[in-house]
């Protein structure tokens, strides 16, 4: 025989549970945690795509003022500017990608030395297509003949009319296949 | 006999009003759920090509520039359009970018430059892939509309930057 009192909490307690009071809310929270979800999961398979990147550089200048600044750091400047493969010069090699044909040669013959014809090489296209292999490959035999190693980046010029997707290939090929470590680009060809 | 039946319907519809019932909230639930997923596809961080019309060339770049600042670059008759991941839109003719937006872009890349000094003293550490910038470049665009974007870079402190291309799955292709 149970008591008055045990009776009478049982029936609270089956009252409380038979209540529903948070089952909307938990419904609720559920469906939001499950659109969340959702929300990522769409995304993830509507972009679909995996990027890449052809990297170009922008070339940055030491200027002279540079040396009034205090010792350390003047030597620290010299001794990497000295040191980095990756200084413009005269000898580094400048690819114009032209409207029908691709031009290399130092930098010198595409600026002070501009008149002279023998300083500067011409690959044409085929079929508008720039053959950068063939390029490539000339411009290795150049340097064995001149018995110069070829600099570490390479300046590419293309014309305005140049379409980007071209001229991305053009990078992508100097940087993989000619072994250049940055490619920067230039502008003001007429 | 007609009250009968209208007294046993309205006990009817008492009872049933009376019974839990579940499908009340579902439409609310689908409309509340479908402004989520549209949500979804709009928030700017979730989706930061937000707004760009730019088809990108389909390559093989293999490098990532994690946490690089997305400018997205398409072209629209003779005018450039630049998005930015906060979906700001720049428009600027061809022929002449000062007529247009471009004082308005090269801003926002000097504020970009700013902040990312900020950010960078602020934690101590500088990551070299936040000062560079992808460009987004839209396979119908030249050089002619992409060189003024690099003078930019260039005005603004950038040093580097890169294209993005979609990569092709199957290399053999």
């Amino acid at each position: 025989m149970l008591s008055m009192t045990l009776q009478l909490t049982i029936s609270k307690t089956r009252k409380r549970l038979f209540r529903d009071d948070w089952s909307m809310p938990t419904i609720f929270l559920g469906l939001i945690i499950l659109f969340t979800i959702s929300i990522f999961a769409l995304r993830a398979a509507s972009l679909g795509w995996n990027f890449g990147l052809v990297s170009a550089k922008i070339p940055q200048l030491v200027s002279e003022d540079r040396y009034e600044e205090p010792a350390s750091l003047q030597v620290a400047a010299h001794a990497l500017a000295q040191k980095s493969e990756n200084v413009l010069g005269d000898g580094t090699i400048t690819v114009v990608l032209g409207n029908d044909a691709l031009f290399f040669g130092p930098i010198e013959a595409f600026s002070t030395k501009l008149g002279n014809v023998r300083n500067k090489f011409k690959v044409p296209h085929v079929n508008g297509s720039p053959q950068v292999g063939q390029m490539l490959s000339d411009l290795k035999k150049w340097s064995l003949l001149n018995r110069e190693n070829l600099p570490k980046v390479a300046i590419l010029v293309p014309f305005p009319g140049a379409p980007m997707p071209i001229v991305i290939e053009v990078i992508d090929r100097l940087k993989s296949a000619g072994g250049f470590s940055d490619v920067v680009l230039g502008s003001g060809l007429q | 006999m007609r009250t009968s039946l209208a007294s046993k319907r309205l006990s009817e519809m008492n009872t049933r009003l009376k019974q839990t019932t579940f499908w009340f909230p579902a439409p609310a639930f689908i409309s509340i759920g479908l402004a989520m997923i549209l949500t979804g596809q709009i928030i700017i961080h979730l989706n930061p090509r937000l707004g760009s019309l730019a088809e990108l060339h389909e390559g093989f770049g293999n490098e990532e520039l994690e946490g690089a600042i997305l400018i997205m670059v398409s072209v629209l008759g003779e005018d450039v359009v630049v998005t930015t991941p906060e979906a700001r839109v720049y428009r600027w003719s061809a022929e002449d970018p000062e007529s247009g937006d471009f004082k308005d872009f090269k801003a926002y890349l000097q504020t970009r430059s700013k902040e990312l000094l900020t950010e960078f003293s602020v934690e101590r550490r500088a990551t070299p892939t936040r000062t560079s910038i992808v460009v987004s470049a839209d396979r119908r665009s030249t050089w002619y509309h992409i060189h003024p974007l690099i003078s930019a870079f260039a005005e603004s402190g950038f040093d580097s930057y890169g294209f993005e291309t979609k990569i092709l799955k199957d290399h053999s292709l």
